[in-house]
């Protein structure tokens, strides 16, 4: 755990806790701290979390992730006589493609703050949610954490022919728990699920919110102080989306880090206190998610 | 670094970039540690190893998956190298007269067929452990190298049934119960680590360049002649010298079913250099693999 680190023992109305530890003057002096309006050319963002001068728990420097994917071609190039020979020999157009899934994304977060993610879809979020979650290397670029961030995704992991029971251990030591703490929590995660005899059923036979249940209690039984929400991993069920804003809630009032991509505006605007839009890879904007999901909604109109 | 749209500087919401050493200090003063590196290999190893109960709850998941997806699952685990020796044994034993190479044949040829097709899976399975679970890759934090150990511990698992049929077969075809049988022990484990080795070399080539995938297949098949399963490669050995004979000893395939062979049948003649070739193999692949493999764990799962 990452003891509290107090960046600028001034406390200013809408200081900025970033700066604040970055420049030349050591942390804790009056010297160092940027005060709002007062920005330095490279262009401030206000902190904005729960108090400017919460110790920071993630920093995400600049990061690149480029991967290549073979793209079966569609049409062959050249001339008719070049491409019925191409046909001829069954010659597919086969290239390599790049994605830049991020282009230099940067931006720090404190403890207690929860980030809601918008952007279009392949605009980078869940990439930047994995390259936190440490799941994705960046091809350049570097991520700082107090602690190891967690995604919420254990369903990946489960096997739907296994009874719960069993799924419950699986996914318990996919998430790190070692067998003893799982069979301590075991009894409670069963209350949690609440399905009665079908715990030891084949997960193949629940319905999608019993099973949508199972895997929200095999996934919370660890409490990380950063975590990750993808919501395109879970089923989108009313019941999920309730729990995992309690527990939202929860985490940050201990002090832990919530990231979250949600394809509800209203669902960031709700749960999060602060906002990234990405767009093509890269950040447009970061801040009061109002505000962030007002220029996206913006943008996305205006058909950028 | 980021170039906002917005060219107006005092834009609330533009994002903020870090000076080039900034984000470094930011992390050591609030006692940061990096995210998504490649760990230490001694690190490695030790979360490798406190992962082993994960490791083996997946591997039973995956075996109980597999048995119950097709109801006949757990039957055709047998017959299907049950009727590869079938069909070895007209093409080769009766057609081409390979029959005479061992005075037992079948069981020559159960061993044979055996063994290698649990090697052959196993190198198969955890050659592609990486590309086909990308899912789990993309969502959970584990030393990935637990997935090629995985697969080769599943066909390890699997192999279970395929033994208790080889030893069967050695009973009934009239071989002595003798405790040098006992032999096959040692000798299964060494061909474990030699596949187990080979998986994780594979599993980060195939991941990296998947079309090797594509080729390993007739790797395999070369290797499958080459090993002497349907035939005695010893017999065909017996004139060749020099870098011919060094390459054919040198081959695990070979060496691994002729100690089967050797354990189970006491007038079945074996090298010496088959021990040697076994043993090497065993220690050094599973070392030099997971050095390899180590070596790519941060790319794994990308794209």
């Amino acid at each position: 755990m990452a003891e509290p680190v107090t960046l600028g023992s001034t406390t200013t109305q809408n200081g900025t806790a970033v700066r604040t530890a970055g420049s030349t003057a050591p942390a804790g002096t009056a010297k160092g701290v940027d005060v709002d309006q007062n920005r330095s050319p490279a262009g401030d963002g206000p902190a904005r979390g729960p108090s400017p001068a919460t110790p920071l728990s993630v920093v995400c420097d600049n990061v690149h992730l480029t991967y290549r994917v073979a793209a079966a071609g569609g049409t062959l190039k050249g001339s008719p006589v070049e491409r019925a020979v191409g046909k001829l020999l069954g010659r597919k157009r086969r290239q390599i493609k790049q994605v830049n899934a991020l282009r230099g994304v940067s931006f720090t977060a404190h403890e207690g703050e929860a980030i809601g993610l918008v952007g279009r879809n392949g605009s980078g979020k869940s990439t930047l949610l994995r390259v936190i979650a440490g799941l994705l290397s960046p091809t350049q670029g570097r991520v700082w954490a107090d602690s190891e961030p967690t995604l919420l995704g254990v369903n990946a992991v489960l096997v739907p022919q296994l009874p719960g029971d069993r799924n419950v251990r699986l996914g318990g030591l996919a998430i790190g728990l070692t067998p003893q703490e799982i069979e301590a929590k075991m009894q409670e995660v069963a209350d949690f699920t609440d399905i009665g005899d079908a715990f030891t059923m084949p997960m193949s036979t629940y319905s999608s919110g019993m099973a949508a249940r199972l895997r929200f209690a095999i996934s919370t039984q660890r409490t990380p102080r950063i975590l990750i929400i993808d919501e395109a991993l879970s089923t989108g069920d009313e019941a999920f989306r309730k729990r995992s804003e309690e527990r939202v809630k929860q985490l940050r009032s201990e002090a832990g880090t919530v990231f979250l991509v949600s394809h509800s505006l209203d669902t960031i605007r709700s749960t999060c206190d602060r906002a990234l839009w990405l767009d093509r890879g890269r950040l447009m904007a970061d801040g009061d998610p109002t505000e962030v999901c007002a220029r996206y909604l913006k943008a996305v109109a205006e058909g950028r | 670094m980021t170039t906002g749209t917005a060219p107006d500087t005092a834009d609330p919401l533009r994002p903020a970039p870090l000076a080039s050493d900034e984000a470094a200090r930011l992390a050591d003063l609030n006692r940061l540690h990096p995210v998504g590196q490649r760990p230490p290999l001694r690190q490695y190893l030790v979360s490798l190893w406190q992962r082993r109960y994960f490791l083996w709850e997946l591997t039973l998941a995956k075996v109980a998956a597999t048995t119950s997806d097709e109801r006949l699952g757990a039957f055709w685990q047998i017959a299907n190298p049950v009727l590869n020796v079938g069909v070895y044994y007209l093409a080769f034993g009766v057609l081409l007269g390979t029959r005479s190479d061992s005075k037992n044949f079948l069981l020559f040829l159960v061993a044979g067929v055996f063994v290698f097709t649990a090697m052959n899976r196993g190198i198969i399975s955890g050659a592609t452990s990486i590309v086909h679970n990308k899912g789990l890759l993309q969502a959970l934090r584990f030393p990935r190298a637990v997935l090629p150990v995985s697969a080769v511990l599943r066909e390890v698992i699997q192999f279970g049934p395929s033994l208790v049929v080889l030893l069967i077969t050695a009973v009934a075809t009239g071989e002595p119960i003798r405790p040098s049988m006992l032999l096959i022990v040692p000798v299964l484990i060494m061909a474990a680590l030699f596949t187990t080795g080979a998986s994780l070399v594979f599993a980060r080539l195939v991941s990296s360049l998947r079309d090797i995938g594509q080729l390993l297949p007739f790797v395999t098949r070369v290797w499958l002649y080459l090993s002497g399963v349907f035939f005695s490669l010893d017999k065909k050995l017996e004139h060749a010298h020099g870098a011919v004979l060094f390459l054919a000893q040198a081959n695990p395939g070979w060496a691994y079913l002729e100690l089967t062979r050797g354990a189970l049948m006491p007038d079945h003649p074996v090298r010496t250099a088959a021990w040697i070739t076994a043993v090497v193999w065993a220690t050094v692949l599973p070392v030099v693999g997971m050095l390899f493999f180590w070596r790519g764990e941060e790319t794994y799962g990308r794209g």
